[in-house]
């Protein structure tokens, strides 16, 4: 039995709440969190241990919240941190580093990451139906785990969702449920459901534990920048809860000893079309106004009132970090550049925090000294409809080296 | 009888009103405000109401149609 997983707490109130499926506080609304016994974890871990762990996110297991060995998504985690020169020359910055999720294992976003924990936990905790509601990279998360593992699963999208983007989740034998009506009344519905069935529905009942797998990410970060925080990380915002749960993750790090404290800023992105936390902050509020009719390309990011946002907030200003957002057009601008320089085909998601990234840097928000690392968390295989009429035509020939020679030359 | 948790939020022109005592006149629910911000620009409460579920729905549409973004407390339920 782990010792290290002490209890839910309150975000706002501070009061404590038994280990089990419970998400809000019962007094004051306040999300529930994941506590530690830090002091344990402190004694236990080290530098060495967790480098000779195993090569997944789980070589962090003393930070997550479980009783047990983790039984889910074993493969999840330690994707690349790649040194991007070529993308540092062009953005006009120092040393810059992508930790590239979007070769996640297995269904190629950051979401593995949280769902893993969500599914282990559920796992103790008995439960058999898992579920979610999600237009995409969730989903598809969801449901690879769930098969692999043995859970029925039950996935609720807006009826109207592309059916490119189902397939990514039908394809896992999950039972798929198009709900009719506005993002609103979908989003009551699924409280309704979560409320009703005794099923672990990860970002809902389950989103305490969920959200601890996101700071496996900063983690990473962390070992492979040689077990240092680097000056500038800049994320992308959809809930917020990633952008807290990094911060989290260089917090415990620092409090268990495994790096040393220093300065750093943490940066949010969003689309300028679902930009809920980047107006609040820019206004200089704590209060998010919510967006009625999210419209932006970034889909997975398009929540328009975000459960972290609030707490997105105060991480950004504790810190010295800013809030941006970018257009459609410089999302895309954002995906291409990221592709052209590092290799690397990243989602919308991946365009925004790019495209963010730029523009901080552009602002002297993020001075051109600094070392950077930019969270990319999708594959640009899911969203590669966004890039239609936006790259180059291909060139058409007839099988004569004549006609090839000429393309050739013309490039000369 | 059942009890729902809601998130409102309110744009500043509503925030002066008194919509929960509106609420409370038109239709038969209890409810407990359990947090509350409110500035000039903006207002967001954190309320429970206890009633007929039919009673409650209504309740939500009108709110709804008065200006008020209605949220369950479990917000971001539909995530990417």
């Amino acid at each position: 039995m782990k010792e290290f997983f002490d209890r839910l707490k309150c975000k706002e109130c501070g009061r404590s709440y038994p280990k089990e499926a419970v998400h809000v506080c019962e007094f004051d609304f306040g999300p529930l969190e994941a506590t530690y016994h830090y002091h344990k974890i402190k004694k236990y871990v080290s530098r060495q241990m967790i480098e000779s762990g195993p090569d997944s996110m789980w070589r962090y297991e003393p930070f997550l919240p479980l009783e047990e060995e983790p039984t889910v998504g074993l493969h999840t985690g330690m994707t690349p941190l790649l040194a991007a020169k070529r993308l540092a020359k062009i953005l006009g910055i120092k040393e810059l580093y992508i930790k590239n999720d979007t070769v996640n294992f297995p269904t190629l976003s950051f979401k593995d990451r949280v769902v893993s924990v969500a599914l282990s936990r559920a796992k103790e905790l008995h439960y058999e139906v898992v579920s979610c509601a999600s237009t995409g990279n969730l989903a598809n998360s969801l449901a690879a785990h769930a098969a692999a593992n043995g859970f029925k699963s039950y996935v609720l999208i807006p009826a109207d969702l592309e059916p490119a983007k189902v397939i990514g989740s039908l394809v896992y034998n999950t039972r798929v449920i198009g709900i009719k009506g506005s993002y609103d009344k979908v989003n009551r519905l699924c409280s309704e459901i979560a409320g009703k069935y005794r099923w672990a529905f990860v970002n809902v009942n389950f989103r305490p534990y969920y959200a601890e797998g996101s700071k496996t990410m900063g983690f990473e970060i962390l070992e492979q920048m040689g077990w240092k925080i680097p000056d500038h990380t800049v994320i992308c915002m959809a809930s917020g809860s990633l952008l807290t749960k990094i911060d989290k993750a260089y917090q415990e790090a620092i409090l268990c000893g495994l790096v040393e404290e220093k300065p750093y800023a943490i940066h949010g992105a969003q689309a300028s079309g679902c930009n809920p936390i980047t107006a609040a902050f820019k206004k200089g509020t704590d209060l998010i106004r919510p967006i009625a009719n999210p419209n932006t390309i970034a889909k997975s990011l398009a929540i328009g009132t975000p459960a972290d946002g609030y707490y997105a907030i105060q991480t950004i200003r504790r810190t010295g970090g800013y809030a941006e957002d970018v257009t459609d057009q410089e999302i895309i601008e954002g995906i291409k550049i990221l592709a052209e320089t590092e290799g690397v085909f990243a989602e919308t998601a991946g365009g925004v925090t790019v495209g963010c990234a730029k523009k901080l840097i552009q602002k002297g928000y993020i001075p051109q000294e600094s070392q950077v690392v930019l969270c990319i968390t999708g594959n640009g295989l899911k969203t590669a409809e966004v890039l239609k009429d936006h790259l180059n035509p291909i060139d058409v020939i007839e099988p004569h080296i004549q006609d090839f020679d000429k393309i050739v030359d013309f490039e000369k | 009888m059942i009890k729902q948790r809601y998130w409102l939020s309110l744009d500043g022109n509503l925030c002066k009103r008194p919509l929960i005592w509106e609420l409370s006149r038109n239709f038969d629910l209890i409810f407990n405000i359990r947090n509350a911000s409110i500035t000039g620009e903006i207002g967001i409460i954190g309320i429970e109401l206890e009633g007929n579920p039919e009673v409650i729905k209504e309740a939500v549409s009108w709110l709804e149609s008065q200006g008020v973004h209605v949220e369950p407390v479990e917000i971001s339920t539909i995530e990417g």
